[in-house]
C-alpha cells in the first residue's frame, strides 16, 4: 500500500462566538472553545497508481483527510503513512514526491508570469534541467499553456490561471496527487480538459490520485474506486457501480411508445422522470422491475422498453440530498 | 542552496521592479527621521547640545536614514497576511522554508534602494560643510557588518512578532509597540547618548541599539576599542536569541496552526 490510513482522527478546536457586540465582549473576556471533529475514526489504504474518488457533502473531513495526508495537520490520534514517510513530519523527501492542488491562488507569484514561478519551482524542487524542459514541454501541450506563460499572472482568466497552478503542482513529477476540487469555477470545456490531463498523467506515470470534487462528472469519468464519508466517517468504499447499485433503489426505464398512452396514469407505475412525445422515462423501483415492466407490456402501447442503471451523479447526488447534508457549494469546507 | 537563493531572488527582484513607485514611496517615509533631524538642527543653532554640533546631528541622520533602508523588515505584515488569509499553507507544502522567499525579497529591496539612497546621502555630506564620516577601511568593514546584523536581528525579531499571528489574530499591534520602542530607544527619535540617564548605560545590553544606533555610531566614528567590541559582541547575543525564538515559535506556531485547520 502506498498510502495507508489507520483510525485517524482529526479534531479541531474552534472558537465559538456569539452574535452581536454583547457576544463579542463575552467571548473578549473568556473564549468558548469546542472540539469539532473533522475526522473521526477513518481507515483506507491505497496503492500505487490507483485514482480515487473522495466523496461526500460539504464538511464531511474530505479536505481535512488531504490535509493530513499532505502534513499540514497533525492528527490528533491514528496513524497516517505515505511513500514510507510520515506526512507530518514534513521531510524535504516527501514533498517533493506529491502534489496537493487546493483551489484557486495558491503558488503563482501573483505580479508574474506563470514561467517565473515555475522557474523558482525548477530551483527549490531541484529539477534537472533535461527533465524540467521535458515536463514544461509535456505541460505546455496537454494543458495548451503556450499563449499564457508570458502573461503575468494576475491578469489570467480564472481558468487560465487554474491550468497553471496545475502545472506548476506537477512540474516535479509527484508520484501522488491529492487533487482537491481541482475543476471548480471552470467551465466544461476546461473541466473536460483537466479531467483528460489527470487520466493521461495517470496512466502515464503510474501516479496515484487522489482526488474530490463537487462535478460527480470528474469522478465518474476518472475514478474506478470511490471513498464515501460523512461527518469524518467512513460510508463506503469500493466500486464506483457497485456503489450506485447498492444505494440506488430505483433502475430506469425508458419506453418507446407506439401511440400515445392517453388515458393512462403512467404515474402509477413509477416516478415520471421525462416525457417527451412518445418517449418516456421512469424510476422504477429495483426489486419490483421486472413485474412492473410486465404490467407496462401487457396494460400500454409500448413499441421498445429497456432497462438502464440510473446515472451515477444522480444517484450520488440524491443520496446527499436526502441524507440533509448537501449545503452550499461555497461554504467553508474543513 | 545557492542555486535556490538565485532563483527566488530572480523572482524577488522583478517583483520588486513590479512595485518600483510604492517604493519610492515607502523610501520617502523612511526618511522620515529627517523631521528630527530638523528639530535638533534647531535647537542646536545656538550651542551643540551634549557633544552634538549640528555638523555632528547632519552626520548622525545621514548616516541613519542609510542605515535605516538598508536594514528595515516588513515581515510581519507580510506574515500576518499569509497566515490571516490562508495563504502559508500552499507555501509549507514546498520543500524550502518559507522564510527563504521572505529574505531573498528584502535583499532584493536592499539592492533596489542602495543606489537611490547612497546617491542623495553622498551629495548631501560633499555639499554641507563640516559633515563627517570614518571612511577608513576598517571602519567601513565594521560598518557593513554591523549593518548586516542589525538588518539580521530586525528580520528575524520581525519575523517573530509576525508569527505571533498563530495564536493571536492580527498581532500588528505587537508589532507596532516593537517598532514604537526602537524608534525611542534606537536612536531614531534621539541619538542614545541624548536621552536621559540610565538609558545610554542599559541600552549597552538592550536590544533596541542593535536595531540601528550601533552602525551609526561606527561611521560616525563615536564608538571604538573595548566599547566596540562589547557592542558586537552583545549584538551577536541578541541575533542568537532572536534566533533561537524564531526556532521555538516556528515549530510551536505550526502545531497551533495545524489545530485550527491550517
Amino acid at each position: 500500500m502506498q498510502i495507508e490510513v489507520n483510525h485517524l482522527r482529526k479534531y479541531y478546536q474552534v472558537h465559538q462566538k456569539e452574535p452581536g457586540l454583547l457576544g463579542s465582549l463575552r467571548s473578549f473576556v473568556r473564549r468558548k472553545y469546542e472540539d469539532v471533529k473533522a475526522v473521526d475514526d477513518l481507515t483506507f489504504g491505497i496503492d500505487a497508481g490507483e485514482i480515487v474518488g473522495f466523496l461526500g457533502p460539504n464538511g464531511a473531513g474530505k479536505t481535512t483527510t488531504l490535509k493530513v495526508l499532505s502534513g499540514l495537520l497533525y492528527p490528533t490520534s491514528g496513524s497516517v503513512s505515505v511513500l514510507g514517510f510520515t506526512p507530518y513530519e514534513r521531510r524535504s523527501a516527501y514533498l517533493k514526491q506529491f502534489t496537493l492542488v487546493m483551489g484557486q491562488k495558491q503558488q503563482l507569484l501573483w505580479d508574474l508570469p506563470a514561467v517565473e514561478t515555475f522557474l523558482v519551482n525548477k530551483a527549490i524542487y531541484e529539477i534537472r534541467d533535461a527533465d524540467f524542459d521535458a515536463m514544461l514541454h509535456e505541460l505546455t501541450e496537454l494543458l495548451n499553456l503556450e499563449p499564457l506563460l508570458k502573461k503575468q499572472v494576475r491578469k489570467l482568466s480564472l481558468g487560465e490561471r487554474m491550468k497553471c497552478e496545475l502545472a506548476a503542482a506537477l512540474l516535479h513529477r509527484p508520484r501522488i496527487l491529492f487533487l482537491d476540487e481541482p475543476t471548480i469555477g471552470l467551465d466544461v470545456t476546461m473541466q473536460t480538459n483537466i479531467r483528460q490531463f489527470v487520466a493521461e498523467y495517470n496512466a502515464r506515470w503510474n501516479a496515484t490520485v487522489i482526488l474530490t470534487s463537487h462535478y460527480m462528472a470528474d469522478v465518474v469519468a476518472l475514478c474506478k474506486r470511490v471513498i464515501v464519508i460523512n461527518e469524518g466517517h467512513l460510508i463506503y468504499d469500493g466500486d464506483l457501480r457497485a456503489l450506485a447499485e447498492r444505494i440506488a433503489p430505483y433502475k430506469l426505464v425508458r419506453v418507446d411508445f407506439a401511440q400515445s398512452p392517453n388515458g393512462h396514469d403512467l404515474s402509477a407505475y413509477g416516478e415520471v422522470r421525462r416525457v417527451d412525445g412518445l418517449n418516456v422515462e421512469l424510476l422504477v423501483p429495483r426489486d419490483q422491475t421486472s413485474a412492473i415492466t410486465a404490467l407496462m407490456l401487457s396494460e400500454l402501447p409500448v413499441a421498445d422498453l429497456t432497462i438502464e442503471e440510473p446515472a451515477i451523479e444522480e444517484v450520488i447526488g440524491r443520496v446527499f440530498a436526502n441524507a440533509g447534508v448537501e449545503r452550499e457549494a461555497s461554504s467553508v469546507e474543513r | 542552496m545557492l542555486k535556490k537563493y538565485l532563483a527566488l531572488l530572480r523572482a524577488s527582484w522583478q517583483g520588486t521592479l513590479e512595485y518600483r513607485a510604492s517604493i519610492l514611496i515607502y523610501m520617502l517615509l523612511a526618511s522620515m527621521p529627517l523631521v528630527s533631524l530638523a528639530v535638533w538642527l534647531s535647537l542646536a543653532a545656538d550651542a551643540p547640545i551634549g557633544n552634538y554640533s549640528s555638523a555632528d546631528f547632519i552626520s548622525y541622520y545621514l548616516a541613519l536614514i542609510f542605515a535605516r533602508h538598508m536594514t528595515g523588515a516588513w515581515v510581519s505584515h507580510e506574515l500576518d497576511y499569509l497566515i490571516r488569509q490562508g495563504l502559508l499553507s500552499p507555501l509549507l507544502l514546498k520543500p524550502i522554508n518559507p522564510i527563504h522567499s521572505q529574505i531573498a525579497a528584502h535583499i532584493s529591496d536592499k539592492l533596489f534602494r542602495l543606489p537611490l539612497v547612497l546617491t542623495p546621502i553622498a551629495i548631501a555630506a560633499l555639499l554641507i560643510p563640516g559633515v563627517h564620516f570614518d571612511l577608513s577601511p576598517l571602519t567601513i568593514l565594521l560598518f557593513l557588518l554591523s549593518l548586516a546584523l542589525t538588518f539580521a536581528i530586525i528580520f528575524v525579531s520581525t519575523y517573530c512578532v509576525g508569527l505571533l499571528n498563530f495564536w493571536i489574530t492580527h498581532a500588528e499591534a505587537v508589532s507596532e509597540l516593537w517598532f514604537g520602542l526602537r524608534l525611542l530607544l534606537g536612536g531614531t527619535l534621539a541619538p542614545i547618548d541624548l536621552l536621559p540617564a540610565p538609558i545610554p548605560q542599559l541600552s549597552v545590553y538592550l536590544p533596541f541599539r542593535y536595531t540601528l544606533s550601533f552602525p551609526v555610531e561606527i561611521i560616525i566614528g563615536r564608538v571604538s576599542g573595548g566599547e566596540l567590541a562589547l557592542g558586537f559582541a552583545v549584538q551577536l547575543v541578541w541575533l542568537a536569541i532572536f534566533i533561537a525564538l524564531y526556532r521555538l515559535l516556528w515549530v510551536r506556531g505550526l502545531r497551533a496552526y495545524s489545530a485550527v485547520g491550517a
